[in-house]
């Protein structure tokens, strides 16, 4: 376990890490989670939408196919389950890492009414806490709404509203705990990160540029990790706007960051960042919706990477 | 006028503009400003560039009329000569009040390289000092940077690159004074207002939703004007998100919205409230791109050609 990165912390591209079985494919890897042993599952829009590398990017095995509509977010517990959202299916699934399915919440297929604040309407991403289990998961791109439940999945509580106040959302896209008494939202299109504690109470608000994801940090390190998705249309192209990682303090004060200052393919680049996991030697891995994002715009459409490793090297 | 609080109420002035047969704004009002007699100038995108009413929306004059690129912002200082500030022209320009031009900064049609910090790469808005006349130019589509102009035009310093940092911009879309020793950006692209010193220096930024206009009200009224713009298309439909006035206590407290919950054509919403002024009763007008931001896209209209008639792109919302 290291600590938590500091202003001194360097971190670097690994190129082609994930090595994948021919002809196996991501389209592309929304999202990222990392086990106790350090090993790596990447929820894909791919054939097989759950794929599980080492830490080396070695591939160990596969499954879900057929099982999901559109692959979004994926969270563990400290028992190594996993926590898939899938947006369109308007579901959360709670699986052991083998693959089988410990319980659903929502019902497969079937979204609550858009913009009431029912769970659910395309839900984005769960959190954990540590010691109880309880579940916070973030509602979404057709509501505005943080649900609360038990470890158990029993229902708890939720709160938010569509705005930009105080409190409100616009797209809430990921949340992750912040210590064990807060979590912090990615308020996506208000631009903002916002921290609530465990029962829904406002904390703060952080200004951070069209947030997408967000993890904390393995045992000793309490940094939180953000990854800033690029600009509308308007500013395509304009320097230092998103696309890159901002590691900062559960208060939201910068630590350092890494990713280029434009978006793109190159090593250190990101094309749409869109997850974010960190092992247990503070390495930091991305997965981005690029095939959405770019690669379907191109003539003729192809896969461009969206799975990203960057190891730390020190500090 | 006191300063608005939550405690402050306004109403919509239905059809307040009386626009005389064949003058149009073309659904792009685009900016507003009052003079000390409580006149409004209407910089728009139609037939008279400048339009000019009094304070109960009669029609005095129209100026300008084929001697602009792209109106994008008006602004007026106390002697009520009128700054007029062309994105797509690329320059800015002082005239007098019945229209002289006094100077212009920049060249018309010719940009400085994009997003180099030079002077104007689509320039947005104005704001002019209440004492010394200094000028401060928010440029804008193309450049990320606030230039500073003595009162005669001659350039003093600038300030902003591209970024998301403090003192960093993603379009910086309008810019107001706030008192005499600070001056307030609405970088609309980083969703935040953010307030610098006279001189450059970054003082605070305050989250807000998408923010196109700015303006410190007039007079003893010290609060702060904001007009947001409707969210990315992703979030279509979404209410309380934009299209709304945002009302701030000096210190930036928010104190209450106008408009809303979703944008339209009605009498108490907005599509675009793309500039902002207020008059010496606390009044404000919005001047709205309600064209080119909203009905153009068909989603909103259901056509991609503009409609016959006139659309709704100035607002008055009167103090009670």
């Amino acid at each position: 376990m290291v600590n938590a990165a500091t202003s001194n912390t360097v971190y670097e591209p690994v190129p082609y890490w994930a090595k994948l079985p021919h002809p196996m494919f991501f389209k592309e890897a929304t999202s990222v989670a990392v086990d106790s042993q350090d090993n790596v599952y990447v929820f894909n829009r791919g054939d097989h939408p759950v794929i599980i590398f080492d830490k080396e990017g070695n591939f160990i095995e596969t499954w879900g196919a057929g099982e999901f509509v559109r692959p979004h977010g994926i969270t563990l517990d400290a028992d190594d389950n996993l926590y898939l959202a899938d947006d369109d299916a308007h579901m959360i699934e709670k699986r052991t890492k083998e693959g089988k399915l410990l319980f659903r919440l929502g019902e497969k297929g079937k979204p609550a009414a858009w913009q009431d604040g029912d769970p659910f309407n395309r839900p984005t991403h769960v959190a954990i806490q540590p010691e109880t289990g309880d579940l916070f998961i973030s509602d979404g791109y057709g509501n505005s709404r943080v649900h609360k439940y038990d470890t158990d999945g029993n229902y708890i509580k939720s709160w938010g509203e569509p705005g930009s106040l105080e409190g409100q959302f616009s797209l809430p896209h990921n949340i992750a705990m912040n210590g064990t008494d807060k979590v912090t939202v990615c308020d996506r299109e208000n631009f903002r990160l916002q921290t609530f504690t465990t029962d829904g109470e406002f904390v703060k608000q952080i200004h951070s540029h069209r947030p997408i994801a967000i993890t904390d940090g393995k045992g000793d390190d309490t940094n939180l990790y953000v990854a800033e998705a690029g600009p509308p249309p308007v500013q395509e192209g304009v320097r230092r706007l998103g696309r890159r990682v901002i590691v900062m303090d559960r208060e939201g004060n910068e630590v350092t960051r890494f990713g280029n200052e434009l978006g793109g393919e190159d090593h250190d680049q990101f094309i749409a960042p869109h997850a974010l996991a960190v092992d247990s030697e503070g390495s930091v891995y991305v997965a981005e919706v690029s095939y959405t994002a770019f690669g379907s715009q191109q003539d003729p459409v192809r896969e461009v990477t969206s799975l990203r490793k960057w190891r730390r090297v020190s500090g | 006028m006191t300063t608005a609080t939550t405690e402050t109420r306004f109403e919509p002035v239905a059809g307040w503009a009386k626009l005389p047969m064949g003058v149009t704004f073309k659904g792009d009002a685009t900016s507003v400003a009052v003079d000390s007699k409580d006149n409004v100038y209407v910089f728009n995108r139609g037939s008279e560039p400048i339009a000019v009413f009094d304070t109960d929306g009669n029609f005095l004059r129209g100026m300008g009329h084929g001697e602009f690129v792209r109106p994008h912002g008006i602004e007026i200082d106390a002697q009520d000569n009128l700054y007029l500030v062309d994105d797509d022209g690329h320059f800015v320009q002082k005239r007098t009040n019945e229209g002289e031009v006094l100077f212009t900064l920049g060249t018309t049609g010719e940009p400085c390289e994009w997003q180099s910090g030079g002077m104007f790469n689509r320039p947005t808005d104005i704001a002019i000092h209440p004492e010394t006349g200094e000028l401060f130019v928010s440029d804008g589509y193309g450049n990320s940077r606030i230039h500073k102009f003595d009162s005669d035009g001659n350039h003093i310093i600038s300030w902003g690159e591209p970024g998301t940092d403090p003192g960093q911009f993603s379009l910086p879309h309008n810019i107001s004074m706030m008192g005499t020793d600070k001056v307030v950006v609405a970088d609309r692209e980083n969703f935040r207002l953010q307030v610098f010193s006279t001189d450059g220096e970054f003082v605070e930024q305050i989250h807000i939703h998408h923010p196109m206009s700015v303006t410190e009200g007039k007079g003893n009224d010290k609060a702060i004007y904001v007009g947001e713009m409707i969210p990315p298309p992703v979030q279509q439909g979404v209410p309380n998100l934009g299209a709304m006035i945002a009302v701030l206590s000096p210190d930036g407290e928010f104190q209450q919205h106008l408009g809303g919950p979703t944008p339209g054509a009605g009498v108490a919403q907005f599509t675009a409230p793309h500039g902002i002024s207020t008059d010496s009763q606390g009044s404000i007008y919005a001047a709205e791109v309600a064209w080119t931001n909203y009905f153009s896209r068909p989603e909103n209209s259901g056509t991609e050609e503009i409609p016959l008639g006139e659309i709704v792109s100035l607002r008055k919302w009167r103090r009670v």
